[in-house]
């Protein structure tokens, strides 16, 4: 298969998502009463913007070939850790850098595990998260729900404030995007990810220090997952680290998977992302729109994820000769 | 020489005298009532042990804040094993207990059945059991928690009260996970008390999973589809913030109501009230659950009676809070309970 190629199926994909989001959005605004209007479309990407900001961390790691489960795990314990030590009475400048240093913490020792001690990613990050929870809970954190009730000033504009009519987590979410954009496309790094996500011993052997770079990539997911955890908390005012537990990072993977970035790496970008959130978004209002069932609303979401990685079996099958065990 | 000797003697005496002067005569003057000594001796030494759904939340650190309080005060041992939210840990530490056989055991559980069968046998090895906050179908020794059902009727006529006459009467309501067996049978609550008042309808009925975030998307998607929405029910404080912040964002915290209900921590239940962002607030006390669960216990630890014979119940007396009657001591915090406020 040549380079060409892939690059035409894997539009083929994202083209396809965004059909049949296209499909969705007409049928929605036809059949359901209030979905066509501004503000119903800007709460829909506000609803989906902290997933959105999860996912282009989670899909910069995936396109190195790699894949993250520590995402949430990270965010809810290194913000919740920020604000148990704010309302404990510490400086909120102060408090927010610690869970920052944390974060990258965390995120450097996993791609340590899984750079050097080469342990594959989703054993390494599986443990990873199992542990972050555990010390998390154990040390960190007391309650799985803290209460920001403390004037957090200035910072309270993340979660609440709003740029010419659009709210301040879309905003960042389209900030994020835009930064991960010119990180992966425009700087060496990006090129090196690709690289390392197309072909691992390729990329060694031509000098590119896959190591280094594959910390960096945890590292920046850990980062992302910190500001998102942030603006979460902003919005709502609370942690919830029960999160760590829940199956949100499945459905991270899934506006990742959604929107076309193969898990097989080396393929897909930011605006894969930005397709799939928008699926993702569209299916959820809409759902709550019609009063959908809760379990109801499950199925159909697992369906679509069954259905996603099908497609991407059969677009982006693995590669015999590059392919390890422990690749997902 | 002799004389340092006499004056260490004295020194020793005097020291000794000094410390039974004060415990001695206390001791042999400490009149019996004819219950108090037999009252230490049995609470003296002896063995309780708890089995939480998670020790993680402000409900569980409150009756353990009580119990740790009087297993201190009256010398019982108190053994808490947290299997964090899971069942399957929470069932193996039960039948550890039932090994280790301590003279009373108190459930937290998960939901009707799982640790159902556990209660019996831990009942049949001997051991007084508590079931605290949900019950299953059998019967302990004794049942402390809330009355659910009823917190699900409160909250439903308190909206019914706001949603009367010259509003649309429309009411969402926002559930916690859909098989957690609290939220069941509040929502059951709120369905049944609300079908009698023909003016108001449900206009929507999501699951949230006790989670604010979700929650808040939830609410905002509602918002902006019924745009004359009278009120939210939500089912848990913990949770109803993000609710809170959705009706916030759309700028509607005139029009639309937000009944809430929760344990009475102070900062998600009273802060909430007195900023307005709850309206209403169903409040079913941690703190007198903590304090009758500590009081089951000393009783059980006296009285001793074959277990499971004569079962009795403690349920939560639902109060209802709003922005009027909250007051400073309306609720609790966990150092609060700890100091034994």
């Amino acid at each position: 298969m040549t380079a060409h190629q892939k690059t035409r199926l894997s539009l083929n994909q994202e083209q396809m998502v965004l059909a049949i989001s296209g499909a969705l959005f007409v049928i929605f605004s036809l059949t359901l009463d209030s979905f066509f209007q501004v503000s119903n479309l800007v709460s829909l990407l506000q609803n989906v913007s902290m997933l959105g900001i999860l996912a282009i961390g989670m899909a910069g790691v995936v396109i190195g070939r790699g894949i993250d489960l520590t995402m949430v795990a990270v965010m809810v314990f290194s913000t919740g850790w920020s604000f148990v030590l704010f309302t404990g009475g510490m400086q909120i400048e102060l408090a927010l850098l610690l869970g920052l240093l944390l974060a990258l913490a965390i995120g450097t020792v996993t791609g340590i595990l899984v750079a050097y001690v080469e342990i594959p990613d989703i054993f390494a990050t599986l443990a990873m998260a199992t542990v972050i929870t555990g010390l998390g809970r154990f040390a960190l954190v007391p309650s799985d729900n803290i209460f920001i009730s403390g004037d957090v000033g200035w910072l309270a504009s993340l979660g609440t404030g709003s740029v010419a009519a659009l709210p301040m987590p879309v905003v960042l979410f389209l900030v994020v995007a835009c930064a991960a954009f010119v990180g992966l496309r425009l700087t060496r790094y990006g090129a090196f990810v690709y690289a390392i996500g197309d072909n691992p011993m390729a990329s060694r052997n031509s000098g590119i220090p896959i190591r280094p770079i594959k910390v960096l990539m945890y590292s920046s997911s850990a980062f992302i997952a910190f500001c998102a955890g942030l603006i979460m908390a902003m919005t709502v005012s609370s942690v919830n680290t029960k999160l760590a537990s829940s199956t949100m990072i499945y459905d991270i993977i899934l506006v990742v998977v959604i929107g076309g970035i193969g898990l097989a790496g080396g393929k897909g970008s930011v605006r894969n992302v930005l397709s799939g959130t928008l699926l993702i978004g569209l299916l959820l209002n809409g759902m709550t729109i019609m009063n959908i069932s809760y379990s109801a609303q499950n199925i159909i979401k697992s369906l679509i994820l069954l259905l996603a990685i099908i497609v991407d079996s059969v677009l982006n099958p693995r590669d015999e000769q590059t392919s390890q065990q422990g690749d997902i | 020489m002799k004389l340092s000797r006499l004056t260490k003697a004295l020194g020793v005496t005097a020291v000794l005298c000094a410390t039974l002067g004060v415990s001695m005569p206390a001791m042999a003057e400490r009149p019996n009532d004819g219950l108090i000594f037999d009252y230490h001796k049995a609470l003296e030494g002896k063995k309780v042990a708890f089995v939480p759904i998670t020790m993680g939340f402000d409900l569980t650190q409150g009756w353990m804040a009580a119990v740790e309080r009087d297993a201190e005060r009256l010398g019982y041992e108190l053994t808490i094993r947290d299997p964090n939210w899971n069942v399957d840990a929470g069932a193996q530490a039960i039948e550890q207990l039932i090994n280790e056989k301590p003279d009373v055991l108190i459930v937290h559980n998960n939901d009707m059945q799982a640790y159902a069968k556990l209660i019996r046998r831990a009942m049949d090895a001997g051991i007084n059991v508590i079931q605290m906050n949900l019950k299953t179908p059998v019967n302990s020794d004794a049942f402390v928690g809330g009355d659910w059902y009823d917190v699900g009727v409160k909250t439903a006529q308190e909206a019914a009260r706001m949603c009367g006459k010259g509003t649309s009467g429309k009411v969402a309501v926002v559930q916690g996970p859909v098989t957690a067996p609290p939220n069941q049978l509040g929502v059951a609550g709120v369905e049944d008390a609300l079908s009698e008042y023909p003016d108001i309808e449900i206009v929507s009925n999501q699951a949230a999973d006790w989670d604010a975030s979700k929650a808040r998307s939830i609410a905002s998607t509602i918002l902006k589809q019924h745009g004359d929405l009278c009120a939210f029910i939500g089912l848990w404080d913990n949770m109803d913030v993000g609710i809170a912040a959705a009706i916030r964002e759309a700028g509607l915290t005139e029009q639309v109501k937000l009944i809430s209900t929760g344990g009475g921590n102070q900062q998600f239940g009273c802060t909430n009230l007195e900023s307005g962002a709850f309206a209403s607030y169903v409040k079913v006390d941690t703190r007198d659950q903590a304090n009758q669960l500590a009081e089951t216990i000393q009783i059980l630890l006296q009285t001793r009676p074959e277990p499971g014979s004569q079962p009795f119940g403690l349920y939560t007396e639902n109060k209802i809070l709003t922005p009027d009657t909250v007051g400073p001591a309306s609720c609790w915090t966990l150092d609060g309970i700890k100091a034994g406020d």
